[in-house]
């Protein structure tokens, strides 16, 4: 009678096998399906004659051992198994982590930004549909329908099936995710229930992750904001809210730390760009307090600034610079006299001809012009134009005397501009020349006062634009 | 798919197979690039999936090697713990051979696999479904 643990001790003694380690003869004999061992068997070996077996009956304590033995290596098999498979969902983890990482950071735009963002927590927690609450809605590109609320976007569906699904969850529980939205700090999980009304969907049972979108969120910051009156929030960004419908387990805890990561460097990203655009608009928004202030001092000022400004781009783009460069020469032109508020009103608007001394105290303005906007770090690139916009091709100009082509070129295209508006505009001393006379004038001042190549290309603009 | 695996370190052996396995893959595991090749050179692989640093022949070598078979698999993914995949790249210089980072993402070998297996069964109706995913 060959019983399985027959078999296996036949296998475990054969001197064939001598040379093969227990764990292969164990392993052969565990894949053989026969050997399943008890310990209640009788037991039967035989080795020279296997059809005249001797018949022994194994003592119960090494039987037991056996099958500890066999047991034990099914245990480690399928451990190894288990092990192999957790490491495999953290692999999957991991590289999700890395990729949705640079995903998200690489992206310069708020619309990209918060659109990967919510892709890829989408993909992490593997969700079915996204809603956004917040002040950046806004910024989605939706259709109008998707768009069902202010302050709220549908998002990360793929299909239009799945959007319409989402439209359905909202409008039913707009309570609930109303109150998941307010959260703060913490990711909040929820179930959300259909509030034991039969649900013909089968959608009514949703698990719900919410997840607050901060950038600064500090206390010194938010006080020193608090004193001036932002037109933005500098803490929450808004709030994502995952769904992950019925069918599907709940959120695990790995799948809430992921989001939570890509979130807290989402909103980082998002502050980022959020920022970077409001400096600029601040910028824009100092500078054009500037010119207010020039225009209430004088009015004959502001008008001049907005068209030499003009006609400084026209020459320079005429002239082939780069787009950088004309909207540099904007600036300036608009800037450029905002020194004459330190000028007294009395040489300022005087009708008649300037004593020495005024004369010289006009002269200031350039180097005031430059000293009122030297501050502001992103007017460097234009301070050079403005403070050399009196000097002279022949050195006879002011504040440096500097000459030729060591006048900064920038400083040489705003000059022409404000001479030509000078020439042809009223002032308090004098009426407005006509064009003809003023470009008789320009001629007769190339090489002294004005570069006289330039001077040349602005006659030909102007000729060829028909202007005057 | 039948794919080969093949690395000198049992682990990656496990956890691959047990990963392709799962999706309905076949695998067999050779431990150095000579036996891959000759392996290869039989024919009836769909796949190969190998490491860098092998005894006997190197991954880049036997990548080399497998390109210019006639019956060479579609799916050719190297695994690599090294940092400097760019050079890899650039050394391998073929857009067939896939560059898997060590520890891989077991989700885009996947992908992977799935979207080479959808361009050899119906190249033109892949192209189309990309466009409809782009749509929506």
């Amino acid at each position: 009678m060959n019983t399985s643990k027959e078999k296996l001790l036949r296998m475990l003694l054969d001197p064939a096998r001598s040379g093969e380690p227990l764990s292969s003869k164990l392993t052969t004999a565990i894949e053989d399906e026969s050997v399943a061992v008890t310990s209640q068997e009788p037991f039967s070996y035989g080795l020279d004659h296997p059809d005249q077996a001797d018949i022994y009956t194994l003592p119960d304590g090494i039987s037991k051992k056996l099958d500890e033995i066999v047991n034990v290596f099914k245990n480690i098999g399928s451990e190894k198994e288990e092990l192999a498979g957790e490491l495999l969902s953290s692999y999957n983890h991991l590289n999700t982590a890395f990729d949705a990482t640079v995903a998200v950071a690489g992206n310069k735009n708020i619309q990209q930004a918060i659109q990967t963002l919510i892709d890829e927590i989408s993909r992490a927690v593997d969700s079915n549909y996204c809603y956004y609450f917040g002040a950046l809605a806004e910024k989605f590109p939706q259709s109008p329908d998707e768009n069902i609320e202010p302050g709220m976007v549908i998002a990360g569906t793929r299909t239009p099936k799945e959007r319409e699904k989402a439209h359905k969850f909202y409008r039913k529980y707009k309570t609930d995710l109303a109150e998941m939205s307010t959260v703060e700090n913490e990711l909040k999980v929820r179930m959300i229930d259909y509030h034991g009304e039969p649900d013909p969907d089968h959608e009514g049972r949703g698990n719900v992750l919410a997840i607050p979108l901060n950038s600064i969120d500090s206390e010194p910051v938010r006080r020193q904001s608090q004193a001036l009156s932002q037109p933005w929030q500098l803490a929450k960004l808004g709030t994502l809210i995952f769904v992950r419908n019925s069918g599907k387990e709940p959120f695990q805890a790995v799948e809430m730390n992921l989001a939570n990561m890509l979130a807290r460097m989402g909103s980082a990203v998002l502050g980022n760009i959020i920022y970077a655009d409001k400096i600029q608009q601040l910028y824009l928004e100092t500078i054009t307090s500037l010119v207010r202030a020039m225009e209430a001092k004088d009015e004959y000022t502001s008008g001049h600034s907005t068209r030499v400004a003009d006609m400084a781009c026209a020459l320079a783009r005429y002239i082939n610079l780069d787009e950088t460069e004309v909207k540099q020469l904007e600036w300036a032109g608009q800037l450029h006299d905002i020194g004459k508020i330190g000028i007294r009103d009395d040489v300022l608007c005087k009708t008649g001809k300037l004593t020495e001394e005024e004369f010289a105290h006009i002269k200031t303005h350039s180097v005031l012009s430059y000293k009122v906007l030297e501050p502001l770090e992103g007017l460097q690139g234009i301070l050079a134009a403005v403070r050399h916009h009196h000097e002279h091709y022949d050195g006879e100009g002011y504040p440096d005397s500097l000459a030729g082509e060591t006048i900064p070129l920038h400083a040489r295209i705003l000059q022409i501009a404000d001479v030509w508006d000078a020439l042809t505009s009223t002032r308090s001393y004098r009426g407005a020349m006509s064009p003809k006379e003023a470009k008789e004038i320009m001629h007769a001042e190339a090489g002294t006062t004005m570069d006289p190549k330039l001077v040349a290309d602005f006659l030909e603009m102007l000729d060829k634009q028909g202007a005057g | 798919m039948k794919i080969l695996l093949a690395d000198d370190d049992p682990f990656i052996h496990h956890i691959v197979t047990l990963w392709l396995n799962r999706n309905g893959h076949e695998v067999s595991n050779v431990h150095n690039g000579l036996e891959a090749l000759a392996k290869l050179k039989e024919g009836g692989f769909d796949g190969l999936i190998t490491d860098v640093n092998m005894p006997l022949m190197k991954g880049i070598d036997l990548v080399k090697e497998v390109l210019q078979l006639p019956q060479r698999p579609d799916l050719i993914v190297v695994l690599t713990s090294r940092c400097d995949t760019g050079q890899l790249k650039k050394e391998l210089n073929n857009s067939q051979v896939h560059l898997f980072n060590k520890p891989f993402s077991p989700a885009a070998l996947t992908e992977l696999i799935e979207r080479l297996h959808k361009e050899n069964q119906h190249p033109h109706e892949h192209e189309q479904r990309k466009t409809v995913a782009d749509a929506t």
